[in-house]
């Protein structure tokens, strides 16, 4: 009697949950399918602290004028985790533009990992609205640090694939002008750089006004992305623009970081075929 | 056939459960026994409630936040009671194990053990990391040592127990066991056996033969299985490209059928390596109380597909009479499987399912043809019965020395 009792209870068990996991796979395989026919791979960048998400406009408007348009959308993060969304994505565009900024927008570690977490939400939400695994990341100064926080954090492969991902004078160890001296960012960053996709190509761009910093960061606290990135994603690349336009809050418009993002994020395939 | 299979296996039981190692070993299984079972239920909760993954929290969509504190409670608890239950079953095989050698005082041998085993399994910087399916390796230090002491007690005779030349041999198991620890930290065994099953050639009709002898074979000898071995595992050759294949282009042909995931992972592991569920089954309705209450404890971790509680209560470890039937079974269900994809019956499952979803629901909810997935997963499952009833049939029909 106790036996067929067990017996009963048990197959209700399984019927229940058996019930409970088609819907579950349902619906993952509904969203993994859409994730896996869309052809979208949005450029998503992350402006730095005190940067609005108007921050990019004026690179838009560059890299608009010399090639395919690319719909913009901006979205801001609030701080009770709700989106604001400005503009629209053109379901035909293979690469759009989003910018993700945050309203909070202080500066300091702190707040670069409570930024972290919001991006996260904002990809998630995007996601869920637009049905991309694919995309590739651009972030100016400490929107360089919060991307790279997020890839040891909270990135998640079997959601998403970032393939290049572009930090535009990124003080990976804040003010530090002394790679001797690491603050506790860059240790943690360092610390954790194992979970970074092997699969990223990573391009680190410096400005230099006058050979020590770009008028805000030094270029020695830039170079420390070595210790976070090389050897643990596919290829590292550290780059040095100069000359004008490459002071701090310039450098998304000098015209060397506009060709960079135009053939190393853009269209890295179209650089590779002319090599 | 089928009755000399019979025969040979309880020949080989027989013969070996006879030997003083193999008595002492049972013995000390069984008093290990109640600490395993609260291990495996601990376990238990925390795959289907606790865990932030956990089964439950994410088919019902729970808030896995109020149980944070109290999944981290019970992982500490839980490494507590898996040090416990090694030391419990490394003391109770060695006493059982000396006193069968006619040993009175095992207490040296006793406290080396424990402290061989400890440090086995010890590292420098983290706490020890136990684990009850490293059965193999266990009962091999502790056998090992103590047959040696054996051996030595047979040459130095003192009255002091705690003597010098007790002591040097003391320091020896322990210097050989802190050496094994740094071959055996490198996890070399499991790494290569882990990758190896990741390799194109066991998603071929030999190679998944190969698997599905081998698997039982481990698991008796009390082998860490690598992952892909002891779950359904999505990582395996053949499983993303069957996804994304079927994801974007729908019920097409998929580029690799059959495959460890398909067949092994999805039709032999009902309950465990060698669909323990089946024996589960048997034992509820075993002639034998004792059996009986072994089965109603080991049921709900079975249905979940961990079946640890057989494998020290019955015991399933270093058992020879579940080696043929285990892999007759999984020879079977793997024919039956693989044909049925073959002549398309069924569709292969093609899904990840959510983590801890039992692996008898896997076929029915994973695959694109799920009526037909269930008609094969109740016919496997049958015969899995029919094949281990007659090897069982000495346990579940006669009640041996029990009042």
């Amino acid at each position: 009697m106790k036996n067929k009792l067990l017996l009963l209870l048990s197959l209700l068990m399984l019927i229940v949950l058996g019930f409970f996991a088609h819907q579950n796979i349902a619906q993952s395989s509904d969203k993994e399918a859409k994730l896996q026919n869309s052809r979208m791979a949005p450029i998503i960048f992350v402006p730095g602290s005190s940067a609005t998400i108007n921050r990019f406009d004026d690179l838009f408007k560059e890299l608009n004028a010399s090639g395919p348009v690319h719909s913009i959308l901006k979205v801001q993060v609030n701080k009770n985790n709700q989106l604001e969304f400005h503009g629209k994505l053109n379901p035909q565009d293979r690469q759009p533009f989003i910018v993700v900024g945050f309203q909070d927008n202080d500066d300091g570690y702190s707040n670069i990992k409570r930024q972290t977490k919001w991006l996260n939400t904002a990809l998630s939400a995007l996601q869920n609205r637009y049905h991309f695994r694919h995309f590739s990341a651009v972030g100016h100064s400490n929107g360089g640090l919060v991307w790279t926080n997020y890839l040891e954090q909270d990135y998640d492969s079997s959601s998403f694939n970032i393939a290049t991902l572009m930090t535009l004078g990124t003080p990976f160890n804040f003010s530090e002008t002394s790679l001797q001296r690491r603050t506790e960012m860059l240790n943690d960053l360092i610390a954790s750089n194992n979970h970074l996709p092997s699969n990223l190509d990573m391009y680190s761009v410096a400005g230099t006004e006058d050979y020590t910093d770009d008028g805000i960061v030094p270029v020695e606290s830039v170079l420390a992305g070595k210790y976070i990135y090389q050897n643990k994603v596919r290829s590292y690349t550290q780059i040095t623009v100069s000359g004008d336009n490459a002071e701090h809050s310039s450098l998304p418009e000098n015209p060397e970081v506009v060709n960079l993002i135009q053939t190393k994020v853009i269209h890295p395939d179209k650089k590779l075929i002319q090599k | 056939m089928l009755t000399y299979f019979v025969n040979l296996s309880h020949h080989w039981e027989s013969k070996l459960w006879r030997r003083p190692a193999f008595q002492s070993l049972v013995t000390a299984l069984q008093q290990a026994m109640p600490v395993i079972a609260v291990d495996i239920y601990l376990r238990l909760a925390i795959k289907l409630i606790l865990a932030p993954n956990a089964l439950i929290v994410k088919l019902f969509k729970i808030n896995p936040a109020p149980f944070k504190t109290f999944f981290a409670y019970m992982v500490t608890f839980l490494s507590l009671a898996d040090v416990a239950a090694v030391l419990i079953f490394v003391a109770a095989l060695t006493y059982q194990y000396l006193t069968h050698l006619g040993h009175r005082d095992t207490s040296l041998p006793l406290l080396t053990n424990c402290l061989a085993v400890f440090l086995f399994f010890g590292d420098k910087t983290q706490a020890p990391i136990f684990s009850m399916t490293q059965y193999f390796v266990i009962t091999l230090i502790t056998l090992f040592s103590s047959y040696a002491y054996h051996q030595y007690c047979a040459h130095y005779h003192a009255s002091n127990p705690y003597s010098l030349p007790y002591l040097i041999w003391s320091g020896m198991i322990i210097i050989i066991s802190l050496f094994l620890h740094q071959i055996f930290r490198q996890h070399v065994f499991e790494f290569f056996l882990s990758d190896i099953w990741t390799q194109k050639f066991f998603a071929t009709a030999l190679g998944l033969l190969i698997m599905t002898t081998v698997a039982p074979l481990l698991y008796l000898l009390g082998v860490t299985l690598p992952p892909e071995l002891a779950a359904p595992s999505p990582n395996m050759y053949g499983v993303s490209s069957n996804l994304h294949a079927f994801l974007s282009t729908g019920q097409s042909a998929l580029p690799t059928p059959e495959n460890v995931y398909t067949t092994y992972g999805a039709f032999t592991l009902f309950g465990g390596v060698g669909n323990t569920l089946a024996i589960c089954l048997l034992l509820l309705f075993s002639a034998s109380k004792q059996q009986r209450h072994i089965a109603r404890i080991s049921w709900l971790p079975s249905l979940f597909d961990s079946s640890y509680i057989l494998f020290v209560g019955l015991p399933l470890f270093f058992n020879p009479l579940f080696i043929i039937p285990m892999i007759l079974v999984n020879l079977m269900s793997l024919v039956l499987s693989y044909l049925a994809i073959w002549t398309h019956f069924i569709q292969p499952i093609v899904f990840v399912a959510p983590d801890g979803l039992p692996n008898i629901l896997l076929p029915s909810i994973a695959s694109p043809t799920p009526i037909r997935a269930t008609i094969v997963t109740v016919v496997i499952f049958a015969l899995s019965v029919l094949i281990y009833r007659p090897f069982l049939s000495h346990i579940t029909l006669e009640v041996p020395h029990e009042k």
